[in-house]
């Protein structure tokens, strides 16, 4: 049962990687989790979950104004692209990529709904 | 009279086996003001062995490091405030460059410009590849700049400048060791060795606090 599980886990972590919601930074984050911090992964998940919510959120606040403003927002989008970046999730830090691109011109369509992964909370399975 | 060539090997010999003996006690402090980054710099700090203390700001390292702002100017040693944490030594300091308020470049230049802490090596992370502000925190005195995300093979990179800080404060020790034998009357060898090599295996505990001889001028 718990065999079958870990196969399941690994075809849906697989299959973000496939598409591209994921990059190999995922994988360093993985070799690094041992047996003293068995939990190292799912941590780092829930903190990266945690922590986006509320740039999420504060991001929405700036982008309800009448009058938008870009360079507030690029330092919650800087962290967003930081934070995506250091746990691989490769999709979340394109997408802030694309935003900051946009802020500069300074273009309200640029903004991007950003869907969180699933495999947020398929690894704490 | 001391056997010069004999005593140097020993020297050598007492020298490298305290850097191997010490070197799962390395203490690395991780400053970052993002806490996934402070998670996982302290991972791959700890997967190397190394004791690891976060902080999320750089006053908050200058002040776990014994320092408060209003002292940084000050290069007087005896001036510095006392934290709590005065007896931890700190053998490298790792640090994000993009923090609010303190910017890792600003905590570079304030531990280079204290008479105490200046010998520390510093290594800058940053998730952006400017070559000027590279070169600007190398010229500051930074020994490495890590681009972020910092990966597993980075950490090696951090070793010889670990091994070296040991190293030197090893050599200033037996210097001062040297010193204060000096002035001593002649006695026979084999007494003078075993009394200097008592004195070296008793002055290198990891809790001695760095700050007793950075101001150590040996002549």
């Amino acid at each position: 049962m718990a065999e079958r599980c870990r196969q399941m886990l690994k075809s849906f972590v697989q299959s973000l990687y496939d598409e591209g919601m994921l990059d190999l930074q995922f994988a360093q984050l993985q070799a690094l989790q041992d047996a003293s911090n068995p939990s190292f992964v799912a941590d780092v998940i829930k903190l990266f979950c945690q922590d986006t919510e509320k740039i999420i959120m504060e991001l929405n606040k700036y982008l309800s104004e009448r009058v938008v403003d870009f360079q507030g927002m690029d330092s919650y989008v800087h962290q967003l692209k930081g934070s995506s970046s250091s746990i691989g999730a490769q999709l979340i830090k394109t997408a802030c990529n694309e935003f900051r691109q946009a802020c500069d011109s300074n273009c309200r369509k640029g903004w991007k709904k950003v869907s969180f992964p699933m495999v947020l909370e398929g690894h704490s399975v | 009279m001391v056997n010069a060539p004999d005593f140097t090997a020993r020297k050598r010999e007492r020298v490298t086996v305290m850097g191997m003996a010490t070197e799962a006690q390395f203490h690395v402090l991780a400053v970052d003001d993002s806490c996934i980054d402070r998670k996982l710099i302290e991972k791959l700090l700890k997967n190397s062995s190394y004791h690891v203390t976060t902080v999320d700001s750089g006053s908050k390292a200058l002040e776990f490091l014994g320092l408060h702002e209003d002292n940084l100017r000050n290069s007087n040693p005896s001036s510095v405030s006392l934290h709590h944490n005065q007896e931890i030594e700190i053998n490298l300091i790792i640090t994000d460059y993009c923090m609010p308020g303190m910017t890792g470049y600003d905590l570079l230049k304030r531990i280079k410009e204290s008479s105490s802490l200046k010998d520390i090596p510093v290594v800058i992370m940053s998730s952006e590849n400017v070559p000027s502000r590279i070169s600007r925190c190398l010229e500051e005195g930074a020994e490495e700049f890590f681009l972020k995300p910092v990966q597993s093979s980075d950490m090696k990179r951090l070793r010889p400048h670990l091994l070296k800080g040991k190293f030197r404060e090893q050599q200033q020790l037996f210097q001062l060791q040297l010193q204060q034998q000096q002035p001593q009357p002649q006695q026979h060898p084999n007494n003078k060795r075993k009394a200097m090599e008592e004195g070296l295996s008793g002055g290198l505990s990891p809790e001695r606090t760095r700050p007793r001889y950075s101001g150590l001028t040996v002549v």
